[in-house]
């Protein structure tokens, strides 16, 4: 938000930052993150979001600049409202609601990665329960009973498929008032 | 008095790739021209010769590459925080994209009365009193204000846009373009009603246009710029028909007479056309 409206030195230097992150693929880094904090719930989502934040940050400087440019902010500037009222009342409103389209959608893409971190004993150990860890756990099973993999798979995969519709939902319904926003 | 002023103020844009260097674009080149107090001021030029650029500039939303921009003897370069709030306040603008210069989420309420809220903080029932008085006054209905954007047409929009530029009681307004997008039944009320704040406030009025007879019946000066430089200056029609300006000629030879001209023998049609024109306006000079 800050590099996108603010621009120059400030968008230049959060963005080379991003770049970094950029240059890891996302689950090496995720392992990497995992690697030195330790298993466990806590730890698989401070590395996943760690891992993601350039992305968002990404999105986000990208939607600001679309914004930033639009006549009703010159029309806003010329009536006097200030910087921080702008960005409040004029940007942050259409990225916002960007931006939970977005993440309701990346919600299941997130599961397949907690689930992978999982599946690799590096996500969420037992006893808590997980679908990573049972469909790991199953593995050794796969020909005497297959249900018992193909369960927490068919969960994951439910599970995902509805964020996704829930994110078509949400966009449908968020996108219908600021017709032209996007 | 002068109330704005430009002093050899050019404007220089850089156009440039990743494996080119900018070339400068000159879209503004050593302008010189004042605006006196309750005075009102034609800008007309085509498509593309910097009648936007100059507009932006007058009101500090973009910094000039040479020369001042200047209200009230004081330079806009040097402004302080609180001369940027007082001239905020006291200039407003009307944009020639009115779909574009207002916010798709904010109701027509909510536009009109944003300026209101910079300056002041205001009740419900007062916000809907104020945004009620300045539909009114620009010849809509107080129930326009709960409408989306979207949900109302283009000059209405504009109309919405004139009413957000007259909310503070402004010194002085920029038109830029505001009101192309009329029909000449609604133009000629918003003209009248400028007109009256003219009269009644002495508000002073930038007026950017195509149409050179709207600009001639409006403004006491018209500027004429062409390819980022003002080319001419002249104060009437009368003067516009005599100025040898190519420019100036070239638009004046693009405004479409209000009824045909075609006369030709034979033409059985003209004479029945211009027959009907004085039974409808029998004012029209034909």
């Amino acid at each position: 938000m800050l590099a996108g409206y603010a621009g120059g030195i400030v968008d230049a230097a959060l963005m080379r930052l991003c770049d970094v992150f950029f240059t890891f693929p996302t689950f090496v880094l995720a392992l990497f993150m995992v690697g030195i904090l330790g298993a466990g719930m806590g730890n698989v989502i401070i590395a996943i979001a760690l891992t993601h934040w350039a992305w968002y940050a990404r999105i986000v400087r990208g939607l600001v600049l679309t914004f930033k440019y639009r006549d009703y902010i010159l029309a806003a500037r010329a009536a006097g409202t200030g910087r921080i009222k702008i960005v409040v009342r004029h940007i942050l409103p259409p990225v916002f609601s960007q931006l939970v389209i977005l993440a309701t959608m990346d919600i299941g893409h997130m599961m397949l990665h907690v689930s992978g971190l999982s599946f690799l004993g590096l996500g969420i150990t037992p006893p808590t329960p997980e679908w990573g860890v049972m469909i790991s756990d199953a593995r050794e099973y796969i020909w005497t009973q297959p249900s018992v993999i193909l369960w927490p798979g068919m969960m994951i995969f439910l599970t995902v498929m509805s964020f996704n519709l829930i994110g078509d939902v949400v966009r449908d319904r968020l996108d219908s008032k600021g017709k032209g926003d996007t | 008095m002068n109330l704005m002023e430009m002093r050899e103020v050019g404007k220089t844009y850089r156009r440039g790739s990743v494996f080119r260097s900018g070339l400068p674009l000159d879209a503004l080149k050593n302008i010189n021209f004042q605006i006196r107090q309750g005075g009102s001021v034609g800008l007309i030029g085509r498509s593309g010769s910097g009648k936007s650029t100059l507009c932006r500039l007058l009101l500090g939303l973009e910094k000039t590459s040479r020369g001042q921009v200047i209200y009230r003897g004081k330079d806009l370069a040097a402004f302080s925080k609180a001369d940027w709030r007082s001239f905020r306040r006291r200039v407003q603008v009307v944009f020639q994209n009115a779909l574009g210069s207002v916010n798709p989420r904010f109701t027509v309420q909510e536009i009109i009365i944003e300026p209101l809220l910079n300056y002041s903080t205001l009740t419900k029932g007062e916000k809907e009193r104020k945004s009620a008085a300045l539909l009114e006054q620009v010849g809509l209905r107080a129930s326009e204000g709960t409408k989306l954007p979207h949900q109302v047409s283009g000059g209405e929009l504009q109309r919405i846009c004139i009413a957000r530029a007259l909310a503070l009681g402004p010194e002085m307004i920029i038109l830029d373009e505001a009101v192309s997008s009329l029909d000449m039944l609604i133009q000629s009320q918003i003209l009248n009603l400028l007109k009256d704040l003219k009269r009644s406030f002495g508000v002073t009025y930038l007026f950017i246009s195509h149409d050179l007879r709207i600009v001639s019946w409006f403004c006491d000066e018209i500027l004429v710029l062409e390819e980022g430089r003002l080319v001419t200056r002249v104060r009437d029609l009368q003067e516009i028909e005599e100025d040898s300006d190519p420019a100036l000629k070239e638009l004046m030879a693009s405004v479409l007479p209000p009824w045909p001209r075609q006369e030709g023998k034979g033409d059985r049609h003209a004479g029945r056309i211009r027959r009907r024109d004085r039974r409808c306006c029998p004012d029209a000079a034909l």
